[in-house]
């Protein structure tokens, strides 16, 4: 049992993590790498 | 009641620290001129009314010369905003004035915020508000938005202006001009109000752009032919008058008028040529010879406090934190649990030993940060520019590269965005070619591990010489590209020097932790994915049956495949190449490719253990070239993407990536084979 949950949330997460990435690409927007300045990195437009 | 307030002033007065106290944002400031490049929008706080805040990039005027001067002027002309607060930095307090002089006469209402009256008072100086408010014809409030001082004040102003206006548009009867030019604008405004097809503008504000001769105003008013000739009269009349061009005219016009007022209304103390301390500093630290060792004795300075004594104790606390607790917590608690060993081996040798590689770095990195913000905010870094820019002409490049490429420090993604503000295209190109050169925080995990493994004894000097490695390839390619692919001659450039400043905690921190947070919140995401499938591809073969010995893996065989062609750098094996290919995904990424490749993560081995393991495959020889190939090759998918977006071209894309990468094979190749002839190991 926990093999599948522990695994499931694993794979969900990177999943996720991965997809969302490149929508924010496709969109023009900053994955925000190491030391974002937030306003130069388009992350404001999220928050 | 809802409204919008836009911040508008000079480059360096202070808007983005009025924005975050207004906002309580915690927007990037920097003590140099151009750090907004885009408007951005909050919600002010402690206010009844709902009130957006709109930060406009700092601008010396209204005139289209720069793009961003063409954003703020097209925000306050289409959008309209309730009201502008006119931020001026009151100890330069002449300059900033001309921006109002425009400012005024768009018909929108306007507060002045007399900003940074505690270095002003500091100085001895004095204003005499009610004075300079009445010459000028709109409310002044004092602030010091670094210290909070006088932003409730300023607040209450702009609602007060706002509610009395209600919208309409609020025309100044200040007359700045001379009798003759006063009599052509009325008369030209007179002409506007029923010809011009554009309703939407202030007539006066109108009638002196087209006697200016502005061409995007001309453009944006839509006037009709005969009414454009008509108004050519009039110039030509004043030019004739003035034995000048009329853009001339009106600006001695407005000088005079600031002159005049700023006479009246400020008391300064010293008066003449004597020298201020900032004027004494900087006879110092831009000194044609001194400069630039003295600049690289300070980042020396920086290097050795972070990778000392200060820096190295943080980072066996986090490893005995993240390898030690956090691994065997999870290890016992997916036993108790009856988990799989695949299970145990995801979460501790692949997330764990990916993240965990990384992680040990976060408070040597914040350190790092630390110390670059008080650089940076004390208006050190900008004088670091403008000697690098001195550098840089001689070299035939444009110095206006550099602030993009200062900013490449901390990463590379913004800096290449920030490469915008360069109107000329080849300069914009070879900036965003450029930059990715400067070494970005996310490698400086890969810098402190193997340097931590092969030159613990020199660790600082070695990181340093990197850093400097990097400018200096930039440097190299700047004048190979000048001259061959992006031929052509280099935009001037003028720089403000920014007063010195005390740098305040909260900004400090404010910095640090900005750039910590990015590392952490990076790790939990990208470096997350990436670190399960590092742990997968080199757990797994391609036909996903899980392998006992890596070298048979996805990773063991695309690895050995790309292998050979890092042979002749030093580090031809599977292990390296793997890394450096998930090192495209990030730079972090190298790190945490190297702790999962080792099989780190397991309880009771940390990243000195890596340090070891790292050790059996590299020499120093070997580690130096495989920190240059890191610092010099494509960056990572982020910087790629901005690098297309930015050059608006697959063909100028590839060229850089490509470009990067041969440099980064060429640099490292001759360190390894020039280190193998001098008898280096």
């Amino acid at each position: 049992m926990i093999n599948w949950v522990v695994g499931g949330i694993i794979v969900g997460l990177t999943i996720f993590v991965i997809v969302r990435t490149i929508l924010r690409m496709r969109r023009g927007e900053s994955t925000c790498c190491s030391g974002c300045s937030k306003s130069q990195c388009n992350c404001e437009h999220k928050s | 009641m809802s409204f919008r307030f836009a911040l508008v002033g000079n480059p360096n007065c202070g808007k983005t620290t009025m924005f975050n106290e207004m906002t309580g944002s915690t927007q990037y400031v920097g003590n140099w001129a151009g750090v907004t490049i885009e408007k951005k929008e909050g919600k002010a706080r402690k206010t009844k009314e709902d009130i957006r805040i709109i930060d406009l990039p700092g601008i010396y005027s209204l005139s289209p010369y720069s793009m961003e001067e063409i954003i703020a002027r097209d925000y306050i002309i289409n959008e309209k905003p309730d009201v502008i607060i006119n931020i001026v930095d009151v100890t330069n307090i002449e300059r900033n004035l001309y921006l109002t002089t425009q400012v005024m006469e768009l018909g929108i209402p306007v507060v002045v915020a007399l900003n940074m009256m505690d270095a002003l008072e500091a100085k001895g100086d004095k204003v005499d508000i009610s004075v300079l408010g009445k010459s000028l014809g709109v409310p002044v409030v004092c602030t010091s938005a670094n210290k909070g001082h006088g932003i409730s004040e300023l607040l209450e102003k702009a609602i007060q202006v706002a509610q009395a206006a209600k919208g309409k548009a609020v025309l100044s009867d200040i007359k700045m001009y001379d009798e003759e030019i006063e009599k052509c604008i009325s008369e030209i405004e007179k002409k506007l109000v029923s010809a011009l097809k554009e309703k939407n503008v202030n007539p006066r504000w109108a009638a002196i752009k087209l006697l200016e001769g502005d061409e995007k105003a001309k453009e944006r008013l839509n006037a009709k032919e005969s009414l454009i000739e008509d108004i050519q009269l009039y110039q030509e009349k004043l030019e004739k008058h003035y034995d000048n061009d009329m853009e001339t005219v009106i600006a001695d016009n407005r000088y005079r008028f600031i002159s005049d007022i700023v006479s009246k209304a400020v008391q300064k103390k010293f008066k003449g040529s004597e020298l201020t301390l900032s004027d004494k500093i900087d006879k110092v630290v831009t000194h044609k010879i001194l400069a630039i060792p003295m600049f690289l004795l300070v980042m020396f300075a920086v290097f050795q406090i972070t990778f000392g004594a200060v820096g190295s104790f943080t980072i066996d606390w986090t490893d005995a934190f993240i390898n030690e607790t956090v691994a065997g917590f999870a290890t016992t608690w997916l036993e108790a649990g009856g988990a799989a060993e695949w299970l145990k081996a995801l979460v501790v040798e692949g997330i764990i030993a990916g993240l965990g590689s990384i992680l040990v770095f976060v408070p040597q990195i914040m350190i790092m940060f630390f110390f670059l913000s008080i650089l940076e905010d004390s208006g050190y870094m900008a004088r670091a520019a403008f000697v690098m820019d001195r550098l840089l002409r001689k070299l035939g490049l444009s110095g206006k590269s550099f602030i993009p490429m200062l900013m490449g420090f901390g990463c590379s993604t913004p800096a290449i965005m920030a490469a915008r503000t360069l109107e000329n295209e080849k300069d914009r190109r070879l900036t965003i070619i450029l930059t990715p050169f400067m070494s970005c925080g996310a490698r400086l995990p890969v810098y402190a591990l193997f340097t931590a493994a092969f030159f613990a004894q020199n660790q600082s000097l070695v990181i340093f010489s990197i850093y400097l490695l990097g400018i200096i390839v930039a440097i190299l390619s700047g004048i190979l590209l000048k001259n061959t692919v992006l031929k052509g001659e280099a935009a001037p450039f003028v720089m403000e020097l920014p007063p010195y400043r005390i740098p305040t905690f909260k900004g400090l921190m404010i910095h640090m932790w900005d750039r910590g947070k990015g590392f952490i919140k990076k790790a939990g995401t990208v470096i997350f994915a990436a670190s399960v499938i590092i742990w997968f591809c080199q757990s797994f073969s391609f036909s996903l049956t899980m392998v006992e010995d890596a070298s048979q893996s996805i990773f063991g065989v695309v690895g050995t495949f790309i292998a050979p062609f890092f042979a002749p750098l030093g580090f031809g094996e599977w292990k390296s190449a793997v890394a450096l290919l998930t090192g495209f995904v990030a730079k972090e990424a190298v790190v945490a490719t190297m702790g999962i490749l080792h099989g780190v993560g397991e309880v009771g081995e940390d990243s000195v253990e890596l340090a070891a393991a790292l050790q059996a495959s590299f020499t120093p020889l070997k580690a130096y070239a495989f920190m240059a190939f890191t610092l010099l090759y494509m960056p990572c998918l982020a910087a790629f993407a901005a690098i297309k977006r930015e050059m608006n071209s697959w063909k100028w894309t590839l060229f850089t990536v490509g470009y990067q990468t041969a440099a980064a094979w060429i640099v490292s190749m001759l360190i390894f084979q020039g280190g193998r002839l001098l008898g280096l190991n």
